[in-house]
């Protein structure tokens, strides 16, 4: 049997997508694919896009990615891929990828900042990063340094990063671009549970009668998801309904029974309204069983800015103070007058910022208080301040919110609220979700099969990695915090080092750290699997603080993007296959990978950067007293205190994190690792040139393993528990808490989750232990008289106004700019926009505009048009028809491609909680280019 | 010859019609009331008919000719001479209406001049009448405020930023006008009003040529009411304007960008081929007519 190429890949491609769909498949055509796979090698994997986290298979021959298909045993996405999932092997091979360090060097060869790059060897890289980092180490402290981590590290990346810094150079000023991305949800999972990440899983989504969607276009952005919710309501199609909530009609409205289209930043008086019908029109469909037992009410401050810097800095111009100035103080508005009324405001009060400090303060109330702070929240203010659309009639835009609390309140009818950046971008993100729970918990359709409120992630390990790993300025691994000094003794003692050594002081947030680096307070920053100069608001001022400032910018990448082009240092970086790792999904699924081939040219894994680096610097230059601008004694002298356990002040950091005993204990070859590469541990054919100019042969210890089995002691008998190294690479990923080789399909139900059942008060059990003794207070503040209340076991129900946006459109700006995704690409686009099939696809990021104010302002479709706020300027071209659809007075533009810079736009307004920036709300103009 | 004395007694009519019209033309066009009793809140000074002069040699010469000269361009309804008594008979306020508005052949000066501009041209054509005396306005308990501008550059948004205090207070409503001053006169950038921070945006158009360090001189003026100011800058606020070299690219010679050296062999080498080549030639030819001479 003689088959083309053409042939080949067309049989085992049709082989493939029959398997997914469960088709049988004729055995000839089975045969011509065994043919046309001869001597591939199939190994699963993780997609290494969005944060569903669906499993792949892929193909291997001579040391090169062939194919890639759905792994139809992966339980999230049991056989189906998306459009950029069926490419994963094609974003390895770009015709641009990095392939040797890269450094601005003047004619000389020195470093220079205003030169141009040039290939230099790894050993250079590290010379220069470590001169760079050790002057602003000498100049700064250890907070001189930073680093932009991400939500797309592996595990052991991130745990690795995490370690070096907190543990080794003692700077928190590590924090991944996940605070873009699920900041504001980790803050309502933290203040409502006491513990991250959601109680639910992706079954739910069968199992469910309703889907409601808040700000999440999950037909483009979870495809895979949207695939299992779309099964459900055609196999159920009148038992089944799904409403959406969003700014604009998109594809997942298509789907929808109800559309609501609500004006921007008003989801926080919808769900209000939600509770109003609840507590005043319909109380008896409250489960006070539920509330009274699980449950207890809690408010916070208000009055507590946009996580803006105020105006009196510097390097804001005059535009931007126009809006900055809300920073500090805001006229309220005729909606905020009413919604706020309870705190004594009015239309056209002045209400000072002066809780800025205190966001996340939060005290218990009484149910009597909750319920009169709703009191304004009725059918006919709610859809007076929200409705979307100005075409839509007042009556039918009534109607429809009306339909949708009804099936929330419907008794006996499951419901699941989905949400993604809508909600979690946005200047109170942290309040929008906690409303979500407090719906759910009045309802008590909470933690149950079908029932509950789910935050779905972006990031395919910003659960994995950012979270449970706590890459962030504030975190330790397992919802430990820096700040506690319980959890600094914990965190030091798994670690190996001596007490004292990680800084009690919270380190810089992304976007302080950007406001550093303007500020000189960071003079060096490395950028890890992320693009921070293309994905943070307001780019004009980051870029040029990093271009034009004395600082030294370091970028590990594969391919050029924007911030590699910023950057004075570019390292060539191995990408997902090309090493070993796991990621963490939205559902709490750990999965892992093997490497599959030897990375690119001398593209290096991003562990083996950290653990380069980290022999550069020796005990005494790093944990002897350091000063720390903040901290009055700075940081001690822990050398003595390393001594006692037996390091020498000229060991280096990667003798005392990396190799040490335990790490050796973990030998590689490893049975698990059979017939795998494995270029940290054993070395490659390549023989890369390593950090001291010789060939690198490998460390000889399997150090994922050993990062593996360290960090998951973290997370034992806390209700993190993970499995061991090796069982995972023998299923398709496990649901943590896993015990006793079980995963956790729901927690906080009794039925479910041992630590629920272990807690012994009932059917449920809100067993998080963070921030479980509050004060008490009213509506309106703390009464620190009063005894702090004990919440074991209890979830927190939270009251949270509606407050407008920072700015919102005027007669200047006359137009609401909403930034977001497409299908076809993944973030920044780096990756997705070199492989052909998907940049032919959408080459170009448009401006979607209502047809009428397109011909108010005179444009034609596909128009270029100059899209201008207060803080930049950009060119696009529009587009009045397509898959979104918005309502007149707002456009939306996605931030995919670096030729339409959207986030010189965007607004570096953040949830004051969670420090996560609105990219969804600014106001913008539009004219003729 | 009948045709002929035809024709002449044609354009002998069309003269005098025009001649008729012409008088007719002038004496019709009154300003509106109001208009003629607006007086200049300035005082016209060697400054302001300096200013006028530069703006009527470039906008009204070709038409008005020089004030007193009566070398104005024979048209219809004719232009007449600015000095003339014609003119200097009308109030400062119907002078002022009729440039900025324009009539007919006239052009509108409006969007040209600003409002301070349009008095300089005033200033100057009343600088040709020995009788005149400017009339003011009652300033009895009017303080003029002194203003004080600041000018930057947004390049976020590509705007220039002026900003107009009276003693360090903010002054909103004020129009501002921006000129990008050049060699040879003015470019007009745009016009603005202060806001109540005190601040006009005028846009840029980012493609605009500056110098080497992308540098331009900038004129803005504030006026309000009474009040104005002026202000000139040199900053940087458009595009640097890169100066190549005029002999740019490959060379064999001169100091510039020098060739690489496989192109100096190859162009030496096939030089002195073909000079050889010639040479081999003629020597050849030279050869062959000795051989002839000798035979």
């Amino acid at each position: 049997m003689k088959l083309a190429r053409r042939d080949f890949l067309k049989s085992s491609a049709a082989i493939a997508a029959a398997t997914a769909v469960g088709v049988a498949v004729p055995e000839t055509l089975k045969a011509e694919a065994r043919e046309a796979e001869s001597g591939w090698t199939w190994d699963k994997a993780v997609c290494r896009f969005c944060g569903t986290g669906c499993g792949i298979m892929i193909a291997t021959k001579d040391d090169k990615i062939l194919a890639v298909k759905g792994d139809p045993l992966a339980p999230v996405n049991r056989g189906l891929n998306c459009i950029k999932g069926y490419f994963n092997a094609k974003i390895m091979y770009g015709a641009d990828r990095l392939k040797k360090p890269l450094l601005r060097v003047n004619e000389n060869g020195e470093f220079d900042k205003q030169g141009k790059f040039k290939a230099v060897s790894w050993q250079r890289a590290f010379d220069e990063m470590e001169k760079h980092m050790k002057s602003a180490m000498k100049e700064l402290g250890p907070t001189g340094i930073g680093i932009f981590s991400s939500g797309q590290y592996t595990i052991m990346e991130g745990y690795a990063a995490s370690k070096l810094m907190k543990a080794g150079f003692r700077s928190h000023n590590i924090d991944p671009n996940a605070r873009h991305c699920m900041a504001s949800a980790v803050v309502a999972f933290i203040q409502a549970f006491g513990i991250d990440e959601p109680a639910g899983n992706y079954d739910d989504m069968e199992i469910t009668d309703t889907v409601v969607t808040w700000g999440a276009n999950m037909a483009e952005m979870h495809p895979i998801l949207w695939s299992r919710i779309t099964e459900n309501k055609l196999s159920h199609p009148d038992r089944t309904k799904v409403i959406n909530l969003s700014t604009y009609t998109n594809r997942t409205s298509d789907l929808a029974d109800i559309e609501i289209i609500f004006k921007p930043n008003t989801d926080l008086a919808i769900w209000n309204y939600i509770a109003h019908e609840i507590v005043y029109n319909q109380p008896q469909a409250i489960d006070w069983d539920f509330v009274k037992k699980y449950t207890v009410f809690a408010t916070g401050f208000v009055d507590i800015g946009y996580g803006m810097r105020t105006p009196d800095h510097p390097k804001f111009t005059d535009k931007e103070k126009e809006t900055v100035k809300h920073e500090v103080a805001k006229k309220l508005t005729a909606d905020e007058g009413k919604t706020l009324a309870y705190l004594g405001y009015k239309e056209g009060d002045v209400m000072e910022m002066k809780h800025r400090n205190k966001a996340v303060n939060h005290w218990i109330i009484q149910y009597e208080e909750f319920k009169k702070a709703l009191k304004p929240y009725d059918l006919d203010t709610v859809a007076k301040i929200t409705k979307g659309d100005p075409e839509e009639s007042l009556e039918d835009f009534k109607k429809k919110l009306k339909a949708m609390a009804d099936l929330y309140i419907e008794k006996g009818r499951k419901v699941c609220s989905y949400w993604t950046m809508g909600f979690n971008q946005h200047t109170r993100g942290s309040w929008v979700n906690e409303q979500a729970y407090m719906v759910h918990l009045l309802l008590g359709k909470q933690s149950k099969p079908g029932d509950g409120a789910f935050s779905l992630t972006g990031q395919p390990s910003a659960c994995g990695t950012a979270r449970e790993v706590g890459t962030f300025a504030h975190r330790l691994p397992a919802d430990m915090v820096v700040a506690n000094a319980k959890h600094r003794e914990i965190s030091e003692k798994l670690w190996k080092v001596p007490a004292g050594t990680i800084n009690p002081k919270v380190g810089s947030h992304l976007m302080k750290i950007h406001r550093d680096i303007e500020d000189g307070k960071i003079k060096f920053a490395w950028i890890n699997v992320c693009n921070p100069y293309m994905n943070t608001a307001n780019a004009n001022h980051w870029i040029k603080a990093a271009r034009q400032m004395d600082n030294f910018i370091v970028c590990s990448d594969a391919y050029p993007g924007i911030s590699a082009k910023v950057s004075d240092l570019i390292l060539p970086s191995a990408m997902i296959y090309e090493k070993w790792g796991a990621y963490g999904n939205a559902e709490r699924r750990t999965q892992h990978w093997k490497q599959q081939v030897t990375p690119v040219g001398d593209a290096m894994p991003d562990v083996w950067q950290f653990v380069e680096l980290a022999k550069r610097f020796k005990l005494k230059e790093v944990w002897g007293a350091q000063k720390v601008p903040g901290l009055k004694d700075g940081l001690p002298d822990v050398l003595e205190g390393a001594k006692a356990m037996g390091y020498s002040p000229e060991d280096t950091l990667y003798d005392v994190l990396f190799a040490n005993d335990d790490a050796k204990k973990y030998a590689w070859p490893d049975p698990i690792g059979e017939g795998k590469i494995n270029t940290e541990s054993g070395g490659d054919k390549r023989k890369v040139l390593g950090s001291d100019g010789k060939p690198f042969e490998g460390y000889g210890f399997f150090m994922h393993k050993y990062i593996w089995e360290e960090y998951r002691k973290f997370g034992l008998g806390n209700g993190h528990d993970l499995a061991d190294f090796d069982t995972y690479h023998h299923c398709r990923g496990l649901k943590w808490p896993v015990v006793d080789g079980k995963e956790t399909l729901w927690r906080f139900n009794s039925e479910y989750d041992v630590y629920a059942k272990k807690a012994g008060v009932g059917p449920f059990a809100f067993y998080g232990k963070a921030l479980k003794k509050m004060p008490q207070g009213s509506i309106s503040k703390p009464d620190m008289s009063k005894p702090k209340v004990d919440l074991a076991n209890k979830a927190k129900i939270f009251f949270r106004p509606y407050m407008e946006a920072p700015e919102v459109p005027d007669k200047e700006y006359p137009y609401w700019l909403c930034t977001g995704r497409v299908l076809e690409h993944w973030h920044s686009g780096t990756m997705t926009m070199r492989v052909p099939e998907l940049y032919r696809a959408v080459p170009e990021a448009l401006c979607y505009i209502h047809p009428k104010d397109a011909a108010e302002q005179g444009f034609a479709e596909g128009d270029l048009v100059w899209v201008e706020s207060r803080r930049g300027r950009i060119k696009a071209h529009i587009e009045t028809r397509g898959r979104n659809r918005v309502p007149r007075g707002l456009i939306y533009l996605p931030w995919f491609d670096e030729k339409v810079f959207v986030n010189k736009l965007c607004l570096d307004a953040t949830c004051p909680m969670s420090k996560e920036t609105d990219f969804k709300k600014c106001a913008v103009k539009l004219s003729k280019a | 010859m009948k045709n002929n004395k035809g024709y002449h007694i044609i354009i002998l009519f069309c003269l005098c019609f025009l001649a008729v019209a012409n008088v007719n033309a002038q004496s019709d066009w009154q300003a509106p009331a109001e208009e003629n009793e607006k007086l200049s809140p300035f005082l016209f000074d060697d400054d302001m008919v300096l200013e006028g002069r530069i703006a009527y040699e470039n906008s009204c010469t070709s038409c008005h000719g020089t004030p007193g000269q009566d070398d104005f361009t024979p048209m219809s309804p004719p232009p007449g001479d600015p000095a003339a008594e014609q003119f200097q008979a009308q109030s400062d306020g119907s002078m002022f209406y009729k440039i900025k508005m324009g009539r007919g052949t006239m052009p509108k000066f409006e969007d040209a001049f600003a409002d301070d501009e349009l008095w300089n041209i005033v200033a100057y054509i009343r600088s040709f009448n020995e009788d005149y005396k400017q009339e003011l306005p009652n300033m009895e308990g009017v303080v003029i405020p002194e203003y004080a501008m600041s000018l930057s550059f947004d390049e976020n948004v590509d705007k220039l930023v002026v900003k107009v205090f009276a003693e360090e207070l903010p002054q909103p409503e004020v129009s501002v006008s921006a000129y990008v001053m050049g060699t040879f006169g003015k470019h007009l950038l745009g016009k603005a009003q202060t806001n109540e921070l005190g601040i006009a945006y005028v846009d840029v158009d980012p493609t605009l040529p500056g110098d080497e360090e992308g540098k331009v001189n900038v004129m803005v003026k504030a006026t309000k009411e009474f009040a104005r100011a002026k202000v000139e800058k040199h900053m940087v606020m458009a595009k640097p304007t890169e100066r190549h070299s005029a002999i740019e690219g490959r060379h064999i010679w001169s100091t510039d960008r020098m060739a690489p050296i496989w192109l100096k062999i190859t162009f030496f080498v096939s030089v002195f081929g073909v000079w050889f080549a010639l040479l081999f030639i003629v020597f050849g030819l030279r050869n062959i007519k000795k051989a002839r001479e000798e035979a």
